[in-house]
């Protein structure tokens, strides 16, 4: 009989496999062979057999790796430590072969060899070494280029869509912009000083693709402040034959109600478009994001641990996104000087803001209130006027 | 001014004298030391220096209880095998 018959079990199903990926590195890694003893163990106890936290980095990082133990070093000595590392992943997740057999070697010589790619961090993630393994992983990744991502309370490693590399709807440079932020905020992202964690992740367009709305403190999506591009050819070619129902799958389903359709031209009210991307996406070869691009700012989103789940809200409707992004990181500035200031211990900032106010928020960070500072489509701006109109 | 010495000397005594006590974060420790100081005498910009030659000499370093922490630099007890 096997070994591990509770564990076995996940190996039933259709679904690929995490248990048979690792015994699949068992065959040649002692880590593995441990791991999956002590998984078994937890399965029948029905209790977790790790610790965690504590003292785990490499000299002068204070993000990067996460600490590991196991309670039963005894049973199962070559998990006794079980860290992870979080490698900081190339803008957009393009590798050539020669980097991801790169990092696989490092990864089978110096650890468990099991990888997880990506986390929702954005991180390329090495899981399982031992703490004497660090210093020389953190030297050979150093000297091949790469460097560690973000952990604790610091700048997570920052993440975004292949925008321009791939997508012919991104507004603005996602990639270089991912890259220009991991530089400059070196110092935020290896040596955290924060009250908490501060994720930046960006996405071209309002698809957007690495859900930044809902996963990160700053989400910065590209958008447009002109007209639609509209092709009236291409719109009727949508339209010959029933290819698409203009009627009912595009203007039908505008959630602003601002198109309409006669059958044979297609209008837009682009005053009351919310760009939402809905109609471009269905006719990409009619529709086109304007010509005048750039991003919106949105903070504040975490997944729940203290209070419910938050998506980030608007805080820049539209802001110019080319390098060296002055404005923007001046902006930034100005918010992490606030939050340092007045963010409570583990309160991530859109907690923050909840707790003070944002119309507080947003005079405390020096922007003008407009009324596209809502929470979710549709809801009432959260500023008051009057009293800005008092002032006149 | 006080000199980066001195911040760097009472920072390094502050984080020792919450050893084994007090799981002791960033925010937390510059805002003792401006207070300590006075704002005249010591800015945000000097205790993240200050902090940041202590790591790099590893007289002090970071650890994590429910978000980053500095301390002392020991044997994690979890690591004894
Ligand atoms: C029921 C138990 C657990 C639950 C529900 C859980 C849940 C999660 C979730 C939701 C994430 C974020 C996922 C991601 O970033 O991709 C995460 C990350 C992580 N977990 Fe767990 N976890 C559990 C147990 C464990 C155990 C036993 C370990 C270690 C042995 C562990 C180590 C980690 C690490 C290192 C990360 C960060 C990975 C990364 O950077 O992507 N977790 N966990
Ligand atoms: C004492 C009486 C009433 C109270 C306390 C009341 C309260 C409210 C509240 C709190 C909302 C939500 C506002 C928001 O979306 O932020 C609302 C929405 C609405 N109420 Fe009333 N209401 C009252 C009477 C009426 C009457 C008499 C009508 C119609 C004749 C009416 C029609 C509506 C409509 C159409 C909406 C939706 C507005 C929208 O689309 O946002 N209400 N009401
Ligand atoms: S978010 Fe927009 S620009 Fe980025 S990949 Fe998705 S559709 Fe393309
Ligand atoms: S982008 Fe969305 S809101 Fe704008 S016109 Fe198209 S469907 Fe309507």
């Amino acid at each position: 009989m096997s070994d591990t018959p509770m564990i076995d079990q996940l190996e039933t199903g259709p679904w690929p496999s995490f248990i048979k990926d690792i015994k699949r590195m068992a065959e040649k890694n002692a880590m593995c062979k441990d791991l999956l003893g002590l998984l078994e163990m937890s399965y029948k106890d029905k209790k977790t057999h790790w610790k965690h936290g504590g003292i785990v980095g490499v000299r002068g990082y204070g993000g990067g790796i996460i600490g590991r133990y196991s309670d039963s070093p005894e049973k199962f000595p070559n998990v006794s430590h079980f860290h992870t590392v979080r490698v900081n992943q190339p803008s957009a997740w393009f590798y050539n072969t020669g980097a991801l057999r790169y990092l696989c070697d490092l990864w089978e010589k110096h650890g468990s060899g099991l990888t997880n790619l990506h986390g929702s961090t954005g991180d390329f993630v090495m899981l399982g070494t031992t703490t004497d393994q660090l210093e020389p992983i953190f030297t050979d990744l150093s000297e091949h280029g790469w460097d560690l991502g973000g952990s604790g309370s610091d700048v997570r490693t920052p993440s975004c869509c292949n925008g321009m590399a791939r997508c012919e709807f991104a507004c603005y440079d996602t990639m270089n912009l991912c890259y220009d932020l991991t530089n400059e905020y070196q110092d935020e992202l290896h040596r955290p000083a924060f009250p908490y964690k501060f994720k930046f992740k960006m996405s071209g367009c309002p698809n957007d693709c690495v859900a930044s709305i809902a996963r990160s403190d700053c989400s910065i999506i590209g958008t447009w402040r002109d007209d639609i591009q509209q092709d009236d050819a291409a719109v009727a070619e949508y339209a010959k034959g029933g290819k698409v129902d203009i009627a009912n799958d595009v203007v039908g389903k505008c959630p602003t109600g601002c198109m309409s359709w006669n059958g044979s031209k297609l209008s837009i009210d682009n005053k009351n478009c919310n760009r939402c991307m809905h109609c471009i996406n269905v006719m990409p070869k009619a529709l086109r994001p304007g010509k005048d691009k750039g991003a919106m700012i949105l903070l504040g989103a975490k997944a729940p641990i203290v209070q419910g789940a938050l998506l980030s809200s608007v805080l820049v409707p539209f802001i110019k996104m080319e390098p060296p992004y002055e404005e923007f990181k001046d902006l930034i500035r100005r918010i992490w000087e606030f939050w340092d200031e007045h963010g409570e211990n583990r309160e991530r900032i859109g907690e923050m803001i909840v707790r003070i106010g944002k119309g507080n928020f947003v005079e405390e960070v020096g922007l003008e209130p407009v009324p596209a500072m809502i929470k979710e489509p549709r809801s009432n701006p959260y500023i008051f006027y009057e009293e800005y109109f008092d002032e006149e | 001014m006080a000199s980066l010495e001195e911040i760097k000397d009472y920072l390094f005594h502050k984080v020792e004298s919450y050893a084994g006590k007090k799981q002791v974060k960033v925010p937390h420790l510059t805002q003792e030391i401006i207070e300590h100081f006075g704002e005249a005498e010591c800015s945000k910009k000097d205790v993240k220096e200050a902090l940041k030659e202590l790591i790099d000499e590893e007289k002090l370093v970071y650890g994590y209880y429910g978000g980053t922490t500095i301390e002392l630099p020991h044997v994690e007890g979890s690591a004894n095998a």
